[in-house]
């Protein structure tokens, strides 16, 4: 059941809605976990004991973690110095214990049912290497919907508690309603326990405004994938699913769609996502921000899905560099390289095992590695670089305030994004590297696959209506709250008019071939 | 008497709703085909272009039906005058829905529902899915005929739609490309049963009580089809007709098979049928017409003169569809040899 499916926005949105609104304040958390339930049911069938599993690890856990501390903060100031000095690391040591098993077993969970095969073949690409004979068989197991997301917000919501940044929850059911919450379970985005909590347990009153603001935000997030996604998705297919047929101006062609496609589903996913849970009063985080507006390629990841990136940042990067192995190797660095180098280089094998990270966790292939590997080049490439750049373009400080020089480093930045994107899509390393290659063979046939002009007429301008509407929201105009001050007939023919150019241009339909929302594989 | 905020509110949303209804019925009309060629896949709109109340045998069914039984076969034969409204993915949920329009402007006698789409559904949709699509499909025009927009230009967008269009060979199409396979046996025992979706069986009965409320006979009939169908889709079927007192043809059993070849008479390997098999399913099915129906022969009757004309249009054309269909089988060749 798809987020833009006919049985999940005219069946299954408005019961789950009804039942929110018509039921008593305190049962109104029970129909958002009957829902979610049942959404992820759907979805995943007997595969929904994964998530039932990793919630009752987390949970007991995470409320196993909160005792400590109570016990710890009700005992250990009373103590002697040493004593006192004492037992705050047994605490710690425990806390930590309790975590690593945590990490552990829902790591293992992730890895066992995702990567596991892919580490098989790689270990068993090794073992062909030595005269032994061995190989390692492992079983495959279904993927779970949804796992890649449950499983990291799961460890979110320990590290918090950990930190004591956030207060564990009480009951079993209130961390499996934050895990399986069926807006956010499929593709995200990564929300903490602290900030959607509040209003998944409390919930607010229904709310006209919100209502129609998140129908609104839907309706958006619906114009983006039937109109643009699933028509660009026709082309990209046809190219990408049979590369070594095209070159030159087709593979362009298809890159640059398969960015349109990639930005205008995914983010129209998080649309549908978003609106729907602001429809239940509950304020998901944001995933994007005009990424195409970005200046550099760690600026993109700071806008293109930005709970990811958030989530690595905090949680992997930044207690990978100021552990205790990172900051010996530091010393040693600085010891052998000097003070300069040796500062840098723990960052930057952070970088490297944050980038490997994104790459992984996108999937189970070397594709993937190559991916993250490619934006960790780009970033390393661009701090090592800037020093030289610097001392060759001395007014390089006052051109980055520029106009012209700002749109530069956009179309810049544009272009290695399509790169990376041409290596995402392809069918694996090599067809992406011969991808590339072909950028350079002119292409005689016509460009028109699989789409008609029209089609590509209606991505153009569905393409223009993207950019101006981030381009609004750059400068800080609110559409949607723009919107609401006009009078009721020109809001009416604006909302009318939407879902007529859903109905009317959407792609679906025996002409076109619908595609799966991308990042629910993930 | 004053409404309270929710009040309010609920009767905007109930007004807004009527809006983008009366909206979507209007832009439905006028993204439906210029003609009735256009309405379905394959020849399956030209039944509107047919005179009222001329068609006594009507094939219901999906791209088995429309490239499997050649309905212009029995008028030349015996003068019983037929139409295959039949498209590729035609599910029973639109079956239904094109049924009840065609009662507006025929009456059949005999109403032949082909059992391929009572197991048939889109990959990549679920039984529900597939349900409330098409059935949304047929509640909404603009949903079902949205990409006709492609088509639309401001000298044609506010004219008058022709539906007149009629087709000769009445909702069949010859194909004549051979792609064979070995006559392998596909309808072993298994033992098994494959029931009918229940959606689709609520359906198929709807189907049943309309013929009924309209004195149409229903005969089920299973085109041959060495991929897709099986023994436990032929014993679904066969539960189902016994359970609502309907005669049933399965042309793939070894005691009704009308000598299909798989070898030269498919056009792509067992899927569908091409003229070399649809002619031998067109006899066995015009015979059993024939045989158990009481159904006049309306050649040379006053009112059917547009079946004489197409008839002959349907013979002129049959030995060019012949040739060409037995070129490509070798069986020309072969006997040249």
């Amino acid at each position: 059941m798809a987020y833009n499916s006919f049985p999940y926005l005219c069946i299954f949105l408005p019961l789950c809605w009804a039942a929110w609104a018509l039921l008593p304040q305190r049962y109104r958390p029970a129909a958002l976990l009957g829902g979610s339930l049942l959404f992820y049911w759907l979805m995943a069938g007997g595969y929904t004991v994964w998530l039932l599993l990793a919630a009752a690890l987390t949970w007991a856990l995470g409320l196993a973690l909160g005792r400590l501390q109570d016990l710890q903060a009700a005992t250990v100031p009373g103590l002697e110095k040493t004593a006192r000095k004492a037992a705050k690391q047994q605490f710690t040591a425990l806390q930590k214990g309790m975590v690593a098993v945590g990490v552990a077993g829902l790591l293992g969970l992730l890895v066992g049912l995702k990567y596991l095969p892919f580490l098989a073949r790689f270990l068993n690409a090794l073992l062909t290497r030595l005269p032994l004979g061995w190989q390692v068989t492992v079983p495959s197991f279904v993927q779970p919907v949804g796992l890649s997301f449950f499983t990291l917000m799961a460890m979110s919501y320990l590290f918090d508690v950990r930190r004591g940044t956030t207060r564990p929850a009480a009951h079993y059911w209130q961390v499996l309603l934050y895990l399986s919450f069926w807006p956010h379970v499929v593709e995200g985005p990564f929300d903490r326990w602290a900030q959607v909590s509040p209003t998944l347990l409390d919930p607010p009153k229904p709310d006209y405004r919100a209502f129609t603001f998140g129908v609104q935000r839907i309706l958006w997030g619906m114009m983006k994938k039937l109109i643009i996604a699933d028509r660009a998705n026709m082309y990209v297919k046809a190219v990408f699913d049979d590369w070594t047929k095209y070159s030159g101006g087709a593979v362009v062609v298809a890159t640059l769609l398969y960015t349109l496609q990639l930005y205008a589903e995914f983010s129209g996913c998080m649309d549908m996502v978003l609106g729907a849970a602001q429809c239940f009063g509950v304020p998901l985080a944001e995933n994007f921000r005009q990424p195409f507006f970005a200046r550099s390629v760690s600026d993109f990841w700071r806008r293109w899905h930005i709970t990811l990136g958030a989530w690595l940042r905090e949680y992997l990067f930044q207690p990978v560099i100021v552990s205790k192995p990172m900051m010996q190797f530091g010393k040693w660095c600085r010891t052998r390289f000097g003070a300069a180098l040796g500062r840098s280089l723990p960052v930057w094998a952070g970088l490297l095992l944050t980038w490997l990270a994104i790459g992984i966790w996108h999937g189970a292939g070397w594709l993937y590695v190559v991916y993250g590997l490619y934006y960790f080049l780009l970033q390393w490439l661009g701090e090592v670089t800037e020093p030289a750049l610097l001392r060759l373009c001395p007014a390089l400080p006052q051109w980055r305030t520029r106009r012209w020089y700002r749109l530069w480093q956009m179309a810049r930045t544009f272009v290695l994004v399509n790169l990376g994107m041409l290596i995402f899509r392809s069918n694996g390393a090599r067809a992406a590297l011969e991808m590339l290659a072909s950028l350079r063979r002119p292409y005689a046939g016509s460009l028109l696959i699989k789409l008609d002009v029209q089609d590509l007429w209606v991505l153009g301008i569905g393409a223009l209506v993207l950019l101006g509407v981030d381009l609004l929201h750059e400068r800080g105009i609110s559409i949607r709250e723009s919107l609401a001050r006009k009078p009721l007939p020109l809001r009416w023919a604006v909302y009318c008019g939407g879902m007529l150019a859903v109905m009317i241009f959407g792609a679906y339909g025996d002409n076109y071939d619908p595609a799966a929302f991308i990042y629910a594989q993930f | 008497m004053s409404l309270r905020t929710w009040q309010k509110n609920a009767l905007r949303i109930v007004a807004f709703l009527l809006v983008l209804l009366m909206l979507v019925l209007a832009a439905g009309h006028y993204l439906m085909p210029q003609s009735n060629r256009y309405l379905e896949g394959y020849t399956a709109g030209g039944i509107l272009g047919e005179d009222f109340d001329t068609i006594d045998v009507l094939v219901l069914g999906d791209s088995n039906a429309a490239q499997g039984i050649a309905p212009m076969h029995w008028y030349d034969a015996y003068g019983i005058t037929g139409y295959t409204y039949a498209a590729g993915w035609l599910s029973m949920y639109n079956i239904y829905y094109r049924l009840q329009q065609i009662y507006e402007e025929q009456n059949p006698k005999v109403v032949v529902l082909c059992t391929a789409p009572a197991y048939t559904k889109k990959s990549s949709e679920s039984y529900m899915q597939s349900a409330l699509g098409d059935i949304a499909d047929e509640l909404l025009p603009l949903l079902r005929f949205h990409d006709n927009w492609k088509y639309l230009t401001p000298e044609n967008l506010f004219t008058q739609k022709d539906y007149s269009w009629r087709d000769v060979n009445k909702g069949y199409t010859p194909i004549t490309d051979v792609a064979g396979r070995p006559n392998l046996d596909y309808m072993y025992d298994t033992g098994a049963s494959e029931s009918i979706p229940f959606l689709v069986k609520f359906y198929m009965q709807r189907i049943l009580q309309l013929c009924a409320d309209h004195d149409s006979e229903v005969l089920l009939v299973t085109v041959p089809a060495a991929v897709g169908w099986n023994l436990a889709r032929h014993n679904g079927i066969a539960a189902f007709a016994e359970e609502n007192g309907v005669p049933y043809l399965d042309f793939n059993m070894a005691d009704t098979n009308p000598g299909i070849d798989w070898t030269t008479d498919t056009a792509d390997g067992g899927t569908h049928l091409n003229w070399l098999g649809a002619r031998k399913v067109s006899d066995a099915l015009g015979d059993y017409l024939q045989e158990h129906y009481d159904l006049a022969d309306h050649r040379g009757q006053a009112g059917y003169e547009t079946w004489d004309s197409d008839a002959q249009s349907y013979r002129d054309m049959l030995p060019e569809i012949t040739q060409r269909v037995q070129e490509n089988a070798g069986i020309v060749q072969d006997a040249q040899s």
